[in-house]
């Protein structure tokens, strides 16, 4: 389905001041919007807060939500602006508080360690490369897709994806020895 | 544009074992009562009082800035210091200096208006010269008596004897 085509039913929220809006936009977007945020910022809790913080300003914004050109890129826009307001006045917190942002698949099957030592291992990945990982491994998203909503060309969007995968091999590597 | 590369298959299966939780329903229901709070703050800002507020406060703006200046401009300056590095203004145009650059747009501009060099050729210089000559013949000869000058006063020498004639 055509991105445009998917969110008309969410433009046309907007367009009439409709609160019903928020909940299209939740369905379609919330999931992703929290994967880019957690691999991000690299913790569940920050990503959980950025998304809540996110929303409200879709809210105030919604007249320039519903006129933008692409809504897909313009939401993952403010998502990163959202995650660079949060990074400059986050307060720290303890560590071990922090929600993980990674889960095993199966409780039980897979050693919990597993999650967190790919969660490790991600975290030392440049942001833009973890963003393209996590958006193609967990969400599944194609590299067209990919590059449409980070608002960057295609071979970009390989590239990163093949220097992350690189990177992560080493890193492994360099783990498991 | 596929990942063929086995190894990153390998790694992609590895990382596949681990998954990213979906929004759970207490972050949508946190979610949910704060866009409401924030609709409903919205919504008070009715849009034809939003361009209202905006003329209002740009004619404050404008207020501020037009009282600023004035009140700027009725503020003396800083006293000049002899020793500053100021320019100076120079009282008179040196057409002189012009004349010697001779490309120079000005002298272009002052001869095609009319207006004449002040520099002294050797005609009349040889002429005020003679004026001098004659002056000077006539005052040893009758100091006291004015004589026309040969020129047919042309001579700004004429006019300054006028007014020297008392002093002599």
């Amino acid at each position: 389905m055509d991105d445009n085509a998917a969110d008309a039913p969410i433009r046309a929220a907007l367009a009439r001041d409709d609160p019903a809006a928020v909940e299209l936009i939740w369905d379609r977007y919330a999931a992703d919007l929290l994967a880019f945020l957690a691999a991000r910022l690299c913790c569940r809790d920050a990503a959980e807060d950025v998304l809540q913080a996110l929303f409200v300003t879709i809210v105030r914004k919604r007249q320039t939500v519903a006129r933008a050109r692409c809504l897909t890129a313009y939401l993952y826009r403010m998502a990163r602006h959202e995650a660079a307001t949060y990074l400059r006045r986050r307060r720290r917190r303890d560590a071990a508080d922090a929600k993980p942002w990674l889960v095993p698949r199966e409780t039980g099957d897979q050693p919990y360690d597993l999650a967190e030592q790919l969660q490790v291992t991600l975290g030392h990945l440049p942001r833009a490369q973890r963003e393209v990982v996590v958006l193609k491994v967990y969400r599944e998203k194609t590299f067209g897709e990919i590059a449409k909503l980070l608002g960057v060309s295609l071979n970009t969007t390989a590239s990163r994806y093949r220097y992350g995968m690189e990177r992560l091999r080493k890193l492994l590597k360099d783990s498991a020895s | 544009m596929n990942a063929s590369n086995p190894e990153h298959e390998r790694i992609e299966r590895l990382l596949r074992r681990a998954h990213l939780p979906e929004p759970s329903a207490q972050l949508k229901d946190r979610v949910t009562q704060a866009t409401r709070q924030a609709w409903d703050q919205a919504s008070k800002d009715v849009p034809w009082r939003i361009p209202l507020r905006r003329l209002a406060l740009s004619a404050a703006a404008t207020v501020a800035v037009v009282a600023l200046a004035n009140h700027l401009g009725k503020v003396p300056g800083p006293r000049a210091h002899p020793h500053d590095p100021v320019a100076r203004s120079v009282p008179n145009a040196e057409v002189e200096e012009l004349a010697e650059t001779v490309y120079s747009p000005a002298r272009r501009r002052l001869t095609t208006n009319g207006h004449r060099s002040s520099t002294v050729d050797g005609a009349t210089l040889r002429e005020r010269i003679e004026n001098i000559r004659a002056v000077l013949d006539d005052l040893n000869n009758d100091g006291t008596q004015a004589q026309p000058a040969p020129g047919g006063g042309r001579s700004r020498l004429l006019h300054y004897r006028v007014y020297l004639g008392p002093y002599s």
